[in-house]
């Protein structure tokens, strides 16, 4: 394959389409021209800084694949497990950790075995912040796996919505196809625009909005008021701190839980009237 | 009734009971079947007092034919009572775990009737999740004292974790506040619970071990299923009674060594109450449960014996300094030490360092040498490790004098809850009461009323 190699540039971004493959040619990118960006982005969360020139590149699964390779062969396929999983937070500053890490990778002037157990050199910079961006996306999924809710539509479908600040739903549906083998799903990331789908035998990402959802069954909003009130009664209020749990379950997540929506009178079961609750607003 | 009710109440009932951990058993997911439960355990929500939700936490009802002070289901006390049908538990169980709501069943029940009635109820409901809709997630038990040998056997095979309550820390207090509780029927099926999984291990590594060439390979005709693979745990209330820090501690060492529990649990005793029996004025003493919580980490996680934490001289836990720090404290003569060149059990013992940093230290220390920058970087609590530790001999904490009080005044922490927290240190005041009970004595300290009682 026959390269151009343009002069250099100095102040430039590397701007790619968002997903793994896109960060890793941005990273081949980088090598072809020689250059060093100041920011590797996903195009839609672009901010030009003063003076800066911006490079699109395209995604070429050739020239990923080349990028993965190199990295595997380097320094071993952990080391490129982890550069892959940190390149999915959506932090600015995360297409530079990763590039700096795979040039750190590459770089032959380091020794050859200090490279091959580069993650255990926890000591250098270039690696921890990339570990530390990991463990960033680590705690993500986990915050996924036990805060992502479904709730049953008309057509059978179990449906859930969230809102993860990296590119998690691939990395947690292994998780839920695994738990959740009986039931066709869908969990859509309302941030990045994507959604992990399984539909009872395999599970594939897809793209792009949410089309119409169908409504959902009359049995599911009764029991999400009985999830709610079962959360409300749980509480202590002799150890009320709010502190504490907002720090386990961040606010930002909220809105997509339904115990931290509002809920009806907690008496009103009580009395036994056979009152019919009203509907939750969703 | 109606469910919604129903749950409140019964949920209501439950939730003093501390234990609400997922972890322990690895049950892999299987296709066709709902559910699947990994060792680390998972938690699903967290409630305004910040405690995690993992599993469904109810009680199968709460009439009860036992009349213990400290209990709010206690037959005198007059509260709604309700009752769960085993298949519709288990439906709630269903329709809450497939939402991702929970991560398994937590089944604690009051008893009715007998022992033996109430635990066959609750294998009613383990056996049609289990069995009849193939439910692979976590499912915690409570044994409740007096129930026959072959029932609990069988509750242990459909769970993953049992547990029988201590309720109180020793026997004269389970006597004054439980007395149709015995401190042998409590102890009996720990002792039978603990047998079972010892046995269960043996029999699977005999399984597991790989035959020599000669050897035929040792199968099993039927695969039996495991008992309770996340081990045995249980509970204790603190402050309900006058037992000291030391006395509860020495009791959870010697229940890790000799019944092999995999956690005991502490619960700060709030007036749920007004039994002249117990205390009501304390406040609720969260303080107190904190600092056991973490001398019972220091004893599981960082291999400090119970004789190092705390001795007879000292009954009480210090208020201001944590166990760990306290040790240090009065270990100085250990300390500085090296972080480039100590042993990991040495780094353990250093305030600020704890099981992850010091794995990591001793990881990144191969590469490089470790000073001030990098020890931050590696996430230690640099603040506090600094009196403790020299770099590559250079001495960390200059500034304070090596002395006992000195590093003291640096190291306190007094437990803070935030802005909201009422961590203990606010004391609670009870309730004011309209109706006095009839035995309006003034409440006698817990000892007093210990000694008239024997």
């Amino acid at each position: 394959m026959e390269l151009t190699r343009p002069e250099p540039l100095r102040n430039v971004a590397y701007l790619h389409d968002g997903s793994l493959e896109g960060m890793l040619c941005c990273v081949f990118e980088s090598y072809v021209r020689r250059e060093h960006p100041e920011d590797v982005v996903a195009e839609q969360r672009y901010q030009p800084r003063l003076g800066q020139s911006a490079i699109y590149v395209s995604t070429d699964y050739e020239r990923a694949l080349r990028v993965r390779r190199g990295i595997e062969r380097e320094a071993g396929s952990r080391a490129f497990g982890a550069a892959a999983r940190a390149s999915a937070h959506d932090a600015p500053e995360a297409g530079v950790i990763v590039l700096d890490f795979v040039r750190y990778v590459m770089d032959r002037s380091v020794k050859r075995d200090k490279r091959r157990s580069v993650l255990s050199d926890e000591a250098n910079p270039i690696v921890q912040n990339l570990l530390a961006l990991e463990r960033r996306v680590a705690n993500e999924e986990e915050k996924m796996r036990q805060f992502v809710r479904f709730s049953e539509l008309e057509n059978g479908v179990w449906f859930a919505r969230c809102n993860p600040n990296a590119r998690v739903v691939p990395l947690v549906m292994p998780h839920f196809v695994a738990r959740f083998n009986i039931q066709p799903f869908m969990i859509y990331d309302e941030c990045h625009k994507m959604a992990g789908v399984y539909d009872g035998n395999d599970w594939e990402l897809v793209d792009g909005e949410a089309a119409r959802i169908p409504a959902r069954t009359s049995e599911d909003g009764y029991v999400e008021r009985l999830w709610q009130r079962f959360y409300d009664t749980l509480s202590i209020e002799a150890r009320y701190n709010p502190e504490l749990r907002r720090h386990f379950m961040p606010v930002r997540l909220w809105k997509n839980l339904p115990e931290t929506r509002p809920v009806p009178s907690r008496d009103e079961a009580l009395l036994g009237s056979g009152a019919v609750l009203p509907e939750v607003i969703v | 009734m109606d469910l919604i009710a129903k749950l409140e109440i019964l949920a209501d009932a439950a939730k003093y009971d501390v234990a609400c951990t997922s972890s322990g058993a690895s049950r892999a997911a299987k296709r066709g079947a709902l559910g699947n439960s990994s060792s680390a355990g998972l938690c699903h929500s967290f409630t305004a007092d910040g405690r995690c939700i993992s599993l469904l936490k109810v009680l199968l009802t709460n009439e009860c034919v036992y009349d213990c002070a400290y209990c709010v289901n206690r037959r005198s006390n007059e509260v709604l009572r309700a009752c769960f049908e085993p298949r519709e538990l288990a439906d709630l169980t269903i329709q809450f775990y497939r939402r991702n709501y929970i991560e398994g069943l937590f089944l604690s029940s009051g008893v009715v009737k007998s022992p033996d009635y109430t635990t066959e109820l609750a294998i009613r409901t383990l056996t049609i999740l289990r069995e009849e809709y193939g439910f692979r997630g976590y499912i915690h038990a409570k044994a409740v004292p007096g129930t026959s040998p072959e029932l609990i056997d069988r509750l242990g095979r459909l769970s993953d974790r049992l547990s029988v309550n201590l309720e109180l820390p020793s026997r004269k207090s389970l006597d004054l506040l439980a007395p149709q509780k015995s401190r042998q029927r409590i102890l009996a099926p720990m002792r039978q619970i603990q047998q079972s999984i010892a046995e269960d291990a043996e029999t699977r590594a005999l399984v597991r071990k790989k035959p020599t060439f000669y050897q035929r390979k040792t199968t099993i005709a039927r695969k039996a299923e495991a008992f309770a693979p996340a081990g045995q745990s249980t509970q204790m209330i603190i402050g309900a009674t006058p037992e000291t820090d030391f006395q509860i501690l020495n009791l959870s060492a010697a229940l890790y060594r000799s019944l092999d529990l995999k956690r005991v649990f502490f619960s700060a005793y709030l007036p749920v109450s007004s039994d002249s029996r117990l205390p009501q004025t304390d406040g609720v003493q969260l303080n107190r449960e904190h600092r056991l919580y973490q001398a019972d980490w220091l004893m599981r996680f960082y291999r400090y014996d119970v004789a190092e934490l705390i001795d007879e001289k000292h009954p009480f836990l210090d208020a201001d300094v944590d166990p760990k720090a306290n040790w240090a404290l009065n270990h100085l003569e250990a300390f500085p030490v090296e972080v480039n060149a100590a042993p990991i059990e040495m780094l353990l013992r250093v305030p600020g360092i704890g099981p992850v940093g010091a794995r990591k230290i001793v990881r990144a220390r191969k590469t490089a040498t470790l000073r001030e920058p990098e020890l931050r970087k590696l996430g230690i609590a640099y603040k506090r490790a600094r009196y403790f530790i020299t770099c590559n001999g250079s001495y960390m904490g200059k500034g304070v004098p090596f002395t006992r009080e000195s590093m003291r005044a640096q190291l306190a922490s007094p437990i803070d809850g935030g802005r909201h927290g009422r961590r203990a240190g606010n004391v609670l005041p009870g309730q004011m009461s309209l109706f006095e009970p009839e035995a309006a004595q003034p409440a006698l300290p817990g000892s007093e009323v210990l000694a008239q009682w024997s």
